[in-house]
């Protein structure tokens, strides 16, 4: 009952966070509605995470060679929890899957388990990259979207309502992406303990890994349909002005990060291609997010961005997994 | 949730533009018709302008309650209607202008009607221009400012006349004070028609290159 109810408890928080990077820069523009916006993001949070989540989860998996028992994830769970919801209150975007690494990493150190840090330091690049990766991306797909709209000479109405209906399909593909991803990043820890048998209130509850994969996203889509509201509508603001175009750039960069390392047939595909190998891996949507965000404000010349805050979201990157490591550390070390 | 109002809204627009280009020419025409002593004529024309004055109203009040209904264009909805509402000022100021002519029948003499209509004709220029500007400013940001920038040099050539035009009625003795002042208020009126183009156009120009 108490793995359920942390679960739960994340899935909330995530979907709380999360549903700001699917569909706050198009509701932040004023483009769509938020009602509309948060049941497209439920429905495809669902599908994205029964069809995908399973690759992504796999990592946690093969981070340790002894994994912890059941009755010891509380303690990795517990410091991702309490510093997500402190990044929440300061209102900065913080990274679940990398939050949870970390504190699988702080609770190896502190019981003395073999880490793969191979693995470890491939995640670390990827996660370095991504950012990366987003900002080239959506300066690109800004300019491609540009160049096509001056092509098709379209009225301003006409592009009003093309870029609207872009915003939900693609809105619809990246909660797909992020439904993956998130549920992984929450129930993927659970992952060497599929098919559960939990005692929930004197019955039997039996969870094999499809009803984890609904169960994780289901709650991140109540968590974003009760407490998202706020942070979906301010989204981008605090970091820069998002118009209607710059939001579907920064879509569509996250939808191709997000399934490129998500989806199983995606990979072997780009595999063929790079000349190093990708995996599917739980990434950080909320850096990909502000990385497009500051991708698009460079068309401006960063006039719009306000420095303070980006700065402080950049300083939390390095900060929050090293806070859920040591305070991992600590409670590992303790109990 | 998603429906598609753009070709209602170009209409919508589109005709709102084509009626402010219709005043101007029917008050090109009554000015002809005034010079030629047709009072009837003027006064059909004066109602002819009214009732397209207030379809322009009555147009630009749909399109606004419409981009605010169904949240359109949210980055430049300020701008659509700031100018929309700067448009509607010149079909009013030339409706107001065809009535004096239609009550107070100043007595224009022969020497300055062409200097009053070629200040017509100018101001009439501004506007064309500035309407293909406000059309372009849906589609085509640059040809806004291009075409602005000239609603600007037509307006010098619009002062220059009323100002020709007011050395000449006061230096004309013939006339009393009142006659004066009486005809360089329409000069004043005409010329207000070419100065509002101008400020609209520069508001088009700022807002064509925001967005």
């Amino acid at each position: 009952m108490f793995e359920i109810l942390l679960i739960a408890l994340l899935a909330i928080i995530v979907g709380t966070n999360d549903a700001a990077n699917v569909f706050g820069s198009a509701v932040g523009s004023k483009m769509l509605k938020f009602k509309f916006a948060i049941i497209f993001f439920f429905i495809f949070i669902i599908i994205g995470a029964i069809i995908n989540a399973k690759y992504p989860s796999g990592v946690y998996r093969n981070l340790l060679d002894s994994y912890p028992s059941l009755d010891q994830i509380y303690l990795i769970l517990i410091p991702v929890i309490l510093i997500t919801i402190l990044s929440l209150k300061l209102k900065i975007p913080s990274s679940i899957s990398q939050s949870i690494i970390f504190s699988i990493f702080g609770f190896a150190l502190a019981k003395s388990l073999s880490v793969n840090y191979d693995l470890l330091k491939k995640l670390i690049y990827f996660w370095l990259a991504t950012p990366l990766l987003a900002l080239i991306l959506s300066i690109c797909f800004c300019y491609i979207i540009q160049l096509i709209i001056r092509f098709l000479k379209l009225n301003v109405f006409q592009i009003d309502y093309q870029v609207r209906l872009c915003l939900i399909i693609f809105g619809c593909i990246a909660a797909f992406a992020l439904g993956s991803n998130l549920t992984a990043s929450i129930v993927g820890i659970y992952s060497p303990f599929l098919d559960l048998d939990l005692n929930v209130f004197n019955f039997k509850l039996s969870i094999d890994e499809n009803k984890l994969y609904f169960f994780g996203s289901f709650l991140i889509g109540l968590g974003a349909l009760i407490f998202s509201q706020k942070i979906v509508q301010s989204v981008g603001f605090q970091i820069s002005t998002i118009k209607p175009i710059s939001a579907l750039a920064i879509l569509l960069t996250q939808i191709f990060i997000l399934l490129s390392f998500s989806s199983d047939i995606l990979i072997s595909k780009i595999n063929h291609v790079l000349p190093f190998e990708i995996f599917a891996m739980p990434l950080s949507a909320s850096h990909i997010t502000f990385a497009g965000i500051i991708g698009v404000a460079s068309f401006n010349r960063f006039r719009e961005v306000k420095p303070l805050h980006t700065i402080k979201i950049i300083i939390s990157w390095f900060l929050i997994p090293f806070s859920v490591f040591l305070l991992s550390y600590l409670v590992c070390l303790n109990f | 949730m998603l429906k598609n109002h753009q070709k209602e809204l170009m209409d919508s627009i589109n005709s709102f533009l084509d009626n402010i280009l219709n005043i101007n020419n029917l008050f090109k025409t009554l000015l002809e018709n005034y010079f030629k002593k047709n009072f009837n004529e003027v006064e059909k024309i004066t109602n002819q302008i009214s009732d397209l004055e207030s379809q322009c109203d009555k147009i630009r009040r749909n399109v606004e309650r419409k981009i605010y209904q169904e949240t359109l264009i949210p980055d430049m909805r300020g701008d659509v209607l700031g100018v929309l509402e700067n448009l509607d000022k010149i079909p009013g100021q030339i409706q107001a202008n065809a009535h004096s002519f239609n009550t107070e029948k100043p007595e224009i003499e022969s020497e300055l009607s062409d200097n009053f209509l070629k200040l017509c004709d100018h101001a009439s220029e501004c506007i064309s221009l500035l309407i293909d500007g406000s059309r372009n400013f849906f589609i085509d940001k640059k040809i806004t400012i291009e075409k602005c920038l000239q609603v600007s040099k037509v307006e010098s050539k619009a002062d220059k006349i009323s100002t020709d035009l007011k050395k000449n009625i006061f230096s004309n003795e013939k006339n009393g004070l009142a006659t004066k002042v009486h005809l360089r208020y329409f000069v004043e009126i005409m010329d207000e028609v070419a100065n509002l183009s101008e400020d609209v156009a520069d508001r088009l120009i700022i807002s064509s290159s925001k967005n």
